[in-house]
């Protein structure tokens, strides 16, 4: 077990050394980099010459666009990342670290509460359309949780802030605190009750966003469950339908269920760029959505590693969850 | 007519129209189904009955069970009538989709739903507590207190009929413990331990604690063995439960359910292809073919003395050592079973038949009977058609001389084997 972690880690360092190389020089390769974003009005209205940007390219260290340059580069980053400094971020002017750290956690607060509202909603209703095929529930619940993981995420959340907060003004529009209240700084209850309040909507669209998925893969296989010779058995058996679904069909179902949606964990860290950025969330998602678009470099590769880190430990524990839920995998190697 | 007959030839080809209509009225003929089949707080009058025979354990009266698919109904099985007395094994033999293992199926009201349904006809049960039930008419619920603990089953498939997460021992205790709320979980497991010994398995212990991917396919098929007799049921029905192992595990399963039948005093409906292990085994066999029975009787009477050109056709296409020795072919039944979508009104087997005549083109014969419950579904043995001299099936020479001829004999311990198949009991 441990030999097999161990070996699967030193593949994960081989497999983020080629990511972020890749990362790297698709965001050099990007045609107008933060300085061009920067200096664009100035230079347009003459306040600085070509020669000026040029000069602060070189001072960020992008003036050299060519492949041996592009590989320097990427040499020094990697030097650097390798002693857990990621460099400075361009448009936020700190540690691209401390950034992520910052806002990491209202991010993972807001997918892990969805995650887990989508688990409780999506499963059930998975199981009991499984177990009334056909039936006018299981298509009510085939078609509206498609309907809601079909629609974009940015027009599901225009949908419900318009209807929920601009006709009803049940919930505040955006952002994470309310600007027109001042909360005394000891009121810590009025302050949390206050950002839940804000955050009730960006929730909805990230649970709406993902049960349909789920409570179809949810139901694909329990249906496929149901349909194997050992629930015959278990029913011939003389056990209650109800054991024989939540025991023995369950227990099947469980497999894939445990095992994709524990590869999912480490996805929570990620921030949700659009629905974050749509409700103008300070969360790791707005934040890198906002350095991709300036062209931040260092930002956007420390992100972008961050998230390959978190795709590569997703895939792995995962793979270790077959071996802790289904007896017939073993992991030896 | 003329779009019936286009039906009946094209049935694979449905316009868009008709395959609504199709679904539509499936869709209401199951819902209806399933609504009776659910109800909950039935009155056991409406299921309860009387044997008609109190001899025997099971009687299966014009069991018709149908599958409402997409393309029209399937008619599995179409009348089916048959009994076990108690005591005995009754072999159930046909080819593949004859509708055995529905029948069997339809016993433990297992049959896939929503769209296989018990249609007609009645399953008249014995408990061991002497209430006379309809299996046919009872609600999914009260059926529970038959499964496993009067009629239990074994099935095809040990390698995917246990449950893969579950340890044998668990499986085994739950189907117990079920029927058993009193005992404890100690007494369970001893219980359980001493029927995986009772079916041969050297190390109970610990087989008590793998799981089913640990074992190989005649462990397995002991073990489902085991859990199928913890409840001491009346009736085992055993649905090919040899087809799956290989030729040398076959001989010690079959074994094996003869020497527990004996113990626990039950009976068996043993369904398998294999005319080989029903002449081994059985006392009794029916023999279907494209859901009905075209033939029934003692296993003397059918395999000395078969009746019906599709037993004899079965029978003539065993291999047997003369065929190596003589280097002659193997005899097939030519042609193919009719869709059981679109049954005819004739014979179903009247286009396979070298003995057909014409009334056999026209309508499904009934049942004529021979000595003690020998019966054929065919116009040969009417007695109308006496006159025309018809030719009779028969079986070859060499296969049926006299009682004790090379293709049925005596075995010292009382039992039949085939000569075809002494290799696979050990002679």
């Amino acid at each position: 077990m441990v030999k097999y972690i161990l070996k699967r880690l030193g593949l994960a360092v081989i497999i983020l050394l080629g990511v972020s190389l890749l990362i790297y020089m698709l965001t050099m390769a990007m045609p107008a980099d933060y300085i061009d974003n920067q200096t664009a009005a100035a230079v347009q209205s003459g306040q600085m010459t070509p020669e000026d940007v040029l000069r602060l390219k070189e001072l960020y260290g992008l003036a050299d666009k060519s492949l041996p340059g592009i590989l320097k580069g990427y040499a020094l980053w990697f030097s650097n990342a390798l002693q857990g400094d990621l460099g400075f971020s361009f448009l936020y002017g700190r540690p691209v670290t401390q950034v992520i750290k910052e806002y990491v956690w209202i991010s993972f607060f807001i997918s892990l509460i969805a995650y887990v509202i989508e688990i409780i909603i999506a499963i059930p209703m998975g199981i009991r359309a499984a177990v009334n095929q056909y039936s006018g529930y299981d298509y009510t619940v085939s078609v509206f949780s498609m309907m809601a993981t079909a629609l974009p995420s940015f027009f599901l959340a225009a949908l419900l802030m318009n209807f929920f907060s601009i006709n009803l003004g049940w919930f505040p529009l955006q952002g994470l605190t309310t600007a027109t209240k001042i909360f005394h700084p000891s009121d810590t209850w009025g302050i949390l009750l206050d950002k839940a309040w804000h955050l009730v909507l960006p929730i909805v669209t990230l649970t709406l966003l993902s049960i349909g998925g789920l409570m179809r893969y949810t139901r694909t296989n329990m249906l496929e469950v149901m349909n194997s010779d050992y629930i015959r058995t278990a029913r011939a058996k003389g056990l209650p339908e109800k054991t024989v679904i939540n025991k023995h069909a369950f227990r099947n179902t469980f497999i894939p269920l445990v095992t994709t949606l524990s590869g999912l964990l480490p996805g929570l860290f990620s921030g949700a760029m659009i629905t974050e950025t749509v409700f103008s969330i300070p969360g790791i998602g707005s934040m890198a959505m906002r350095a991709t678009q300036q062209g931040d470099i260092p930002f956007v590769m420390g992100y972008n590693m961050y998230l390959a880190i978190l795709t590569v430990i997703g895939y792995l524990i995962s793979d270790l969850m077959y071996a802790v839920v289904d007896p017939r995998v073993q992991i030896s190697k | 007519m003329a779009k019936d007959n286009k039906n009946t030839k094209n049935t694979q080809y449905l316009t868009i129209k008709e395959e609504r209509e199709i679904a539509k009225s499936n869709r209401k003929i199951m819902k209806q189904f399933e609504r009776t089949k659910n109800r909950k707080n039935v009155d056991e009058s409406e299921f309860t009955t009387q044997m008609h025979d109190p001899r025997n354990v099971i009687e299966i009266d014009n069991l018709h069970t149908y599958f409402y698919t997409d393309v029209g109904t399937t008619k599995a099985v179409n009348g089916v009538s048959f009994k076990i007395p108690e005591g005995k094994i009754v072999g159930v033999v046909g080819e593949s989709g004859c509708g055995k293992s529905v029948t069997s199926l339809s016993v433990m009201q297992l049959v896939q739903g929503p769209v296989g349904q018990i249609v007609d006809g009645s399953i008249r049960y014995t408990t061991s507590e002497g209430k006379c039930y309809d299996i046919a008419k009872m609600p999914r619920d009260e059926m529970r207190r038959i499964r496993g603990k009067e009629i239990a089953m074994i099935f095809q498939e040990p390698m995917t009929s246990l449950n893969p997460v579950f340890k044998i021992g668990e499986q085994l205790d739950e189907a117990l413990a079920i029927f058993e709320p009193k005992m404890s979980k100690e007494e369970v497991k001893a219980r359980s331990i001493e029927m995986l010994e009772m079916v041969g398995i050297a190390d109970q212990k610990k087989i008590y604690n793998n799981y089913p991917h640990e074992l190989s396919g005649g462990m397995r098929q002991r073990v489902m063995i085991a859990m199928a007799l913890i409840c001491n049921p009346r009736l085992i029905i055993a649905d090919e439960p040899t087809t799956a192992l290989d030729v040398t595990i076959q001989a010690q399963i079959l074994e094996l359910l003869l020497e527990v039948k004996n113990k626990i005093n039950g009976s068996i409906m043993l369904i398998t292809h294999d005319l080989g292990v029903i002449a081994g085994m059985a006392d009794y066999v029916v023999v279907m073919y494209a859901g009905k029975i075209v033939e029934a009787g003692d296993i003397h009477d059918i395999f000395k003395n078969p009746k019906h050109p599709y037993t004899v056709g079965l029978m003539r296409s065993l291999p047997s050592l003369s065929h190596v020795a003589t280097g002659s072919r193997l005899y097939s039944i030519p042609g193919q079973v009719p869709s059981p979508v679109n049954l005819p009104d004739n014979c179903y087997f009247c286009n396979r038949c070298e003995y057909s005549f014409d009334i056999c083109m026209e309508q499904y014969p009934p049942d004529y009977y021979f000595e003690d419950n020998h019966r054929a579904a065919c116009f040969l043995y009417d007695e109308k058609y006496k006159d025309l001299d018809l030719v009779k099936p028969e079986l070859p020479r060499n296969m049926a001389d006299d009682s004790e001829s090379k293709m049925v004999r005596k075995i010292p311990q009382g039992r039949v084997v085939l000569e075809s198949e002494t290799d696979r009991f050990g002679g």
